[in-house]
């Protein structure tokens, strides 16, 4: 019985994907790896950062969105990301270490918002996902089904297990959305979030367990 | 640690892989007999198989880029666009100095009003003398307001 026997498959898919995302253009920037975008950028050519925000935007944006469950808040905090990034590229120690890097500032970026918000109000434990007109929302999903039954089926899936993820507390829905949406390994979790692994391993654990509470009648024969 | 309860509330700690290799060997043995732990497992496992596959990546904005582009090219810098040079603390509290300046000047070399009662007085050098004292308690321009009135020399050559 192996122990992480429902986590290497959806990792490997999430990665491709990523990579997908990478080899979508093929102008000579859009075959560099990251380490030579970031160099390029760091000597000012826009070009190259372009095609670094091209290749992770998604990324940065699912991150965010996942980690404050509102759509208005995850565009600033991608805009911001990015535009930091553009800053402060200069500091990078190491051009192999970029895309912890930014995860790191996304995370970072989420940290103040959600420590903002937690000044202004206190934040509902079944906060729906909040789109910019404050009107809660079902996101737009990519629909990959060509059976309408099928397509409104997992729709309904897809929202319930958003709406489950959303009514974690921030802490572990940073590291559920680091693990499930980013499709991070606990390591990579515990660099991103400067957390000790076994506390990242403590937290998806509840995680897991609140999650399994919320949803388990959707799996039930 | 055979308690069906105690090998449940462990279940999600087995899979994060948070046991020691006693404990594993432990919960794997029990759930060999116990047919519902057993089926808490899959439970627990097919709610995890869920998450994972109902965790599509959603499409950022359209104009996200285009917020980022113009942030990185707009060579203005961030105070600039938002309120003009009076708003640097610089400018403003140059403007604040000067002015303070120029009422302390008119203060201090302005002459003082005269005595009550001198033969010199016109009846509205007397309502004049009422607001003077009345304005020795008001606020600083007031007193300013006043004293630029008192130096000017009147029609008949006699100061205020």
């Amino acid at each position: 019985m192996n122990p992480r026997k429902t986590q290497p498959d959806a990792h490997g898919e999430r990665l491709e994907q990523w990579n997908a995302i990478g080899d979508a253009s093929r102008s000579s920037d859009a075959v560099a790896p990251d380490n030579v975008l970031v160099a390029k950028t760091r000597g000012g050519d826009l070009r190259a950062f372009e095609e670094l925000f091209r290749r992770h935007h998604k990324r940065v944006y699912n991150i965010a969105l996942g980690v404050l469950s509102n759509e208005a808040e995850a565009e600033d905090v991608a805009q911001d990301v990015f535009v930091r990034v553009h800053e402060s590229i200069g500091r990078l120690q190491s051009d192999d270490a970029f895309v912890t890097w930014l995860k790191t500032m996304t995370v970072n970026r989420c940290r103040d918002v959600l420590r903002r918000r937690g000044r202004l109000r206190i934040e509902s434990l079944d906060a729906p996902i909040e789109q910019s007109d404050g009107f809660s929302t079902s996101l737009e999903i990519p629909d990959d089904s060509n059976d309408p039954q099928d397509a409104l089926e997992k729709k309904f899936l897809r929202q319930a297990v958003r709406k489950a993820i959303a009514s974690l507390t921030p802490d572990a829905r940073e590291v559920v959305t680091l693990f499930y949406v980013d499709g991070a390994d606990i390591a990579t979790i515990s660099k991103v979030t400067k957390s000790p692994e076994g506390t990242i391993k403590s937290r998806l654990s509840r995680a897991r367990g609140e999650l399994k509470r919320k949803l388990q009648h959707h799996v039930e024969p | 640690m055979s308690n069906c309860r105690t090998i449940q509330n462990l279940l999600s700690d087995y899979r994060t892989d948070l046991l020691d290799e006693r404990e594993r060997a432990q919960i794997e043995s029990h759930i060999s007999e116990c047919p519902d732990c057993a089926r808490e497992l899959e439970l627990l496992d097919s709610v995890l198989s869920l998450v994972e596959n109902n965790t599509p990546l959603c499409e950022p904005p359209a104009g996200l880029w285009n917020g980022v582009y113009n942030r990185i090219t707009d060579p203005t810098p961030r105070r600039a666009r938002l309120g003009g040079w009076f708003l640097t603390p610089v400018h403003a509290a140059g403007v604040g100095l000067a002015a303070l300046a120029i009422i302390v000047g008119l203060y201090v070399s302005g002459p003082r009003p005269q005595v009550v009662g001198s033969a010199s007085m016109a009846p509205a050098d007397d309502y004049v003398l009422a607001h003077a004292l009345y304005a020795g308690q008001a606020s600083i321009t007031d007193r300013a307001a006043y004293l630029t009135y008192v130096a000017t020399p009147s029609d008949s050559g006699v100061p205020n």
